[in-house]
């Protein structure tokens, strides 16, 4: 039992980055029906952009500091977002589908071996922001400090993206938006803005899931983002691409299931999963957990 | 009885597109369709053609059952359309548009077509033929390698025409195929549509909302409205019902027309 | 008719015979393996325009049909090979060969088919992205299969495949496969495929079943994809499940963007040329992913059509 809420610990600390990556997919697809391949690649650029700040800001290791660092990073990582909607898909805004798929990937690539390139491919080691202590403890299950950060600043996140989503001007723009864009343009709605925004929004989130796996996994190179970035993709599939409650279940649901096949199974098939639960969803229900299903108009 | 259609019913979540709808078509008949916007005209069509099924309901193309086949088995069966938005294969050329068409018409297999067996190209050759005859009928032969998308609207209409005609359909389904055509393009329209009722001996189910059309062409006509037949008769009698006048009075542009 | 049919056969294939012994005696090896690769590519570029550009779908996992061929084939050379050609002694050897490398790469081609029928099946009812990535995880799941499989070299590959491959047989394929493809979609059925691609709902209409004919685009795209790979196997001699990858994929779907998306003649051009570009480019590799992934960009926004659109040219011309 103790072994079991553990691993249970460590599967929503997992399922938290794995819910903020998700996040900017589906807020994405939400408002360009586009799946957004180098969303995975801005979560890499979050932690490298957390390395330096890490090494360049004259403070000591402390939260205050991973506070500085955190916020820099999601600054950068927003105007990434921005800058990579802006460049390569909004030439693209009326092109077939599958161009915009391939810029997509192509965007990925490119920050993934350019990065490789300005950040040199060799793994680098994130400075210890937060020593790694428990700090929680009930029974025999202890909550370290990290994950403790990690759950509770994605919390925090999430609550106010879910502020933003439903109490705000903007957000309730962005849901307009989703639903269709023409409709938007009809009541004086900037979409094109509204892009922006939701650009802005779901990289910052993503900057911010890179700088805290950092924390515990301080191991980070310029490819580090593809596997996240694809896992926390199904994730978005499974919750119902395009919902944004559903982002926060399927990212959980991926963290936890993943914990606990390594835990209980075998870590070889760890990756695997993520693809096994990516079939199963499309052939059962592709419009995911939470979505629901549209009909096309003859 | 060509097509019978009995108490079709059909709602997308809480819109009832089709209630009760029932209306039969005899072989050669030209039937016309009208009714104000919205009024499940185009719907009626989607589930005659198999795209949507109705909730509940029968329908039947000489005797045989269509519901719950596919739109390409109905076809098979001899029931062709065209669309109120045209879907021409656009990057496909003209003669390529209308030969995909003859399809479920050629016996050789689709192995036998790839090894250019004789056999399979004689028939494409004589297919082609009748293809072609088809293009010259409408005007359209001599642009038949030119593509789809290049072609002048009114003719874009007519290829789509062509294009179900080669199915050799039993029933052919023409959703305002007058749309946006000038004058003397639907004089056309109209002495080509008698040409294909009495040549091919097609039966043919026309929406349109060209009144003068409408009414000048078709011998029997259909009103619906809310999804259900409000009207039913020779344009004379249609064009005196009350219904039928209040059904259009929210279209103001269209009492003129009723009137002429 | 027929005559000149087989007259042409005999000299297309003395044409390749001659070819083969020239590049393999008098041109240097080097030039020789760049355009046995380019061969490979052309097949793996054509195969996939019929399912992404020909037929409309998404597929971009068509590495992992490659894979399938590839160890398929591999296995058979490698496991079969003496039992099979002990009971083939009575035949010249070079015969004898033959014919058990073309009986490995059909087994190769059928089984990679056979995966794009399970493909294709459950994944016809999926629009556009989801298909795209139904595809890929299939790419993907693929490649952690073979990972594990410990009889075909698992992590640390699968080595010593003989290396029957050559000018000859790669360019037989080339030729085969372009033949089969272009004549599938010139043919009056065939031509469903691009209609399915054009606009689906009006597909249905005039009788095409378009269920039956993505599958065909997927089963056929996957078999040539198949014996690409049974090819590749056999040149390279040695498989590691690195050359199979997601990017592997992309590398094929730029092949037939670039092309132009149903362009037969535009999928060979684009093969031929991304496939010498990186030599020529040997020196600068890091670069050379960076200038792909902007060739990408800049290509999609400037010119998505591609080198041809959906034109062909010479003799595949409409």
């Amino acid at each position: 039992m103790t072994e079991f809420l553990q691993q249970l610990i460590n599967g929503l600390a997992w399922g938290s980055i794995y819910a903020l990556i998700a996040l900017g997919y589906t807020m994405v697809y939400g408002v360009l029906r586009l799946i957004n391949f180098a969303h995975g690649d801005v979560y890499m650029i979050g932690a490298m952009t957390g390395y330096y700040a890490a090494h360049r800001i004259a403070l000591g290791a402390s939260g205050f500091k991973f506070g500085i660092v955190l916020a820099l990073s999601m600054i950068a990582c927003a105007l990434l977002g921005a800058l990579i909607e802006r460049v390569a898909y909004r030439p693209l805004r009326n092109a077939p589908r599958l161009s915009v798929l391939i810029t997509a990937i192509g965007v990925s690539l490119f920050l993934e071996y350019g990065g490789q390139l300005l950040f040199g491919a060799d793994p680098k080691f994130f400075p210890e922001l937060i020593a790694n202590r428990p700090f929680l403890e009930w029974r025999g299950v202890v909550i370290n400090n990290i994950q403790f950060i990690i759950l509770l600043v994605s919390v925090i996140l999430m609550v106010l993206l879910q502020f933003i989503v439903m109490k705000t001007k903007i957000g309730k723009a962005m849901r307009a938006v989703s639903f269709s864009h023409t409709a938007s343009q009809f009541v004086g709605i900037n979409v094109g803005s509204v892009i922006t925004v939701t650009f802005l929004i779901g990289s910052a989130l993503a900057g911010a899931a890179g700088v805290m796996v950092s924390l515990s996994n301080p191991k980070i190179d310029p490819l580090m983002g593809i596997m996240p970035g694809l896992k926390a993709f199904v994730a978005a599939v499974l919750g119902g691409i395009g919902n944004i409650p559903g982002a926060l279940v399927g990212g959980y649901l991926m963290g936890i299931a993943e914990t606990f096949v390594t835990a209980y199974l075998s870590s070889t098939y760890r990756d695997a999963l993520a693809f096994i639960i990516l079939i199963l969803i499309l052939l059962v229900k592709p419009t995911g957990l939470l979505g629901k299903a549209v009909k096309e108009k003859v | 009885m060509l097509l019978e259609i009995k108490n079709c019913s059909l709602s997308f979540g809480g819109i009832q597109a089709l209630k009760n709808f029932s209306a039969d078509l005899q072989a050669t008949e030209l039937l016309g369709e009208i009714g104000p916007n919205g009024a499940g005209k185009t719907t009626l069509f989607n589930v005659l053609t198999g795209v949507y099924q109705p909730d509940e309901g029968e329908i039947r193309l000489g005797g045989s059952s269509l519901l719950g086949k596919l739109p390409h088995q109905i076809n098979e069966m001899g029931m062709a359309r065209t669309f109120q938005n045209i879907r021409l294969f656009k990057e496909m050329t003209v003669e390529e548009n209308v030969l995909v068409a003859s399809h479920h018409r050629i016996r050789s297999s689709l192995l036998a077509l790839t090894l250019r067996r004789k056999n399979a190209l004689r028939e494409e050759e004589v297919l082609t033929k009748q293809a072609f005859g088809l293009l010259d009928m409408f005007s359209l032969l001599d642009r038949r390698l030119d593509l789809a998308k290049n072609l002048p609207y009114g003719d874009q209409r007519k290829l789509e025409i062509v294009r179900a005609l080669v199915t050799l359909p039993k029933v052919l389904l023409l959703d305002e195929p007058a749309a946006g055509m000038n004058v003397t393009e639907k004089k056309e329209l109209m002495h080509l549509i008698l040409r294909i009722q009495s040549e091919f001996g097609i039966a043919i189910l026309l929406i349109e909302h060209d009144m003068s059309f409408v009414m000048s062409l078709c011998p029997r006509l259909i009103v619906l409205d809310y999804g259900l037949t409000i009207a039913e008769g020779t344009p004379e009698e249609v064009r005196k019902n009350p219904r039928v006048i209040e059904a259009y009075l929210g279209e103001k542009v269209r009492i003129n027309s009723l009137g002429g | 008719m027929i005559l000149s049919r087989f007259l042409k056969t005999i000299l297309i294939l003395t044409l390749l015979l001659g070819l083969n012994w020239l590049f393999k005696n008098q041109i240097n090896p080097y030039f020789t393996q760049i355009v046995c690769l380019i061969g490979i590519n052309i097949i793996m570029a054509v195969s996939l325009n019929l399912i992404n550009g020909i037929t409309g779908q998404f597929s971009i996992g068509h590495a992992g049909f490659m894979a399938i061929g590839a160890y398929t084939a591999a296995a058979i050379t490698v496991y079969l090979h003496d039992p099979v050609l002990s009971r083939l002694s009575f035949l010249p050897m070079p015969v004898a060969e033959g014919l058990f490398f073309i009986a490995a790469l059909f087994a190769g081609g059928l089984f990679a088919s056979l995966a794009g029928l399970l493909v294709g099946i459950p994944t016809l009812r999926l629009r556009g992205d989801y298909l795209a990535i139904a595809t890929l995880g299939f790419g993907e799941i693929i490649r952690v299969i073979v990972l594990n499989l410990e009889f075909v070299g698992g992590a640390r590959g699968f080595g010593d495949i003989p290396e029957y491959a050559n000018f000859f047989w790669i360019y037989l394929f080339v030729l085969i496969t372009v033949a089969v493809v272009a004549n599938l979609v010139k043919s009056f059925k065939g031509m469903a495929l691009l209609a399915i691609r054009e606009d689906e709902v009006a597909a249905e209409s005039i009788g095409i079943p378009t269920s039956r004919y993505k599958i065909i685009a997927f089963t056929v795209g996957s078999f040539f994809a198949g014996i690409g790979g049974g090819l590749f196997a056999h040149l390279i001699t040695y498989l590691h499940t690195n050359s199979f990858t997601f990017l592997k994929s992309i590398e094929f779907i730029v092949m037939v963007v670039l092309g132009g998306l149903g362009s037969i003649t535009g999928s060979i051009l684009a093969a031929t040329l991304l496939t010498l570009l990186p030599e020529a480019l040997r020196g600068f590799d890091e670069w050379r992913m960076v200038a792909y992934s902007l060739l990408l960009i800049l290509m999609m926004i400037l010119r998505p059509q591609g080198i041809l659109g959906t034109r062909e040219i010479g003799f595949l011309k409409r």
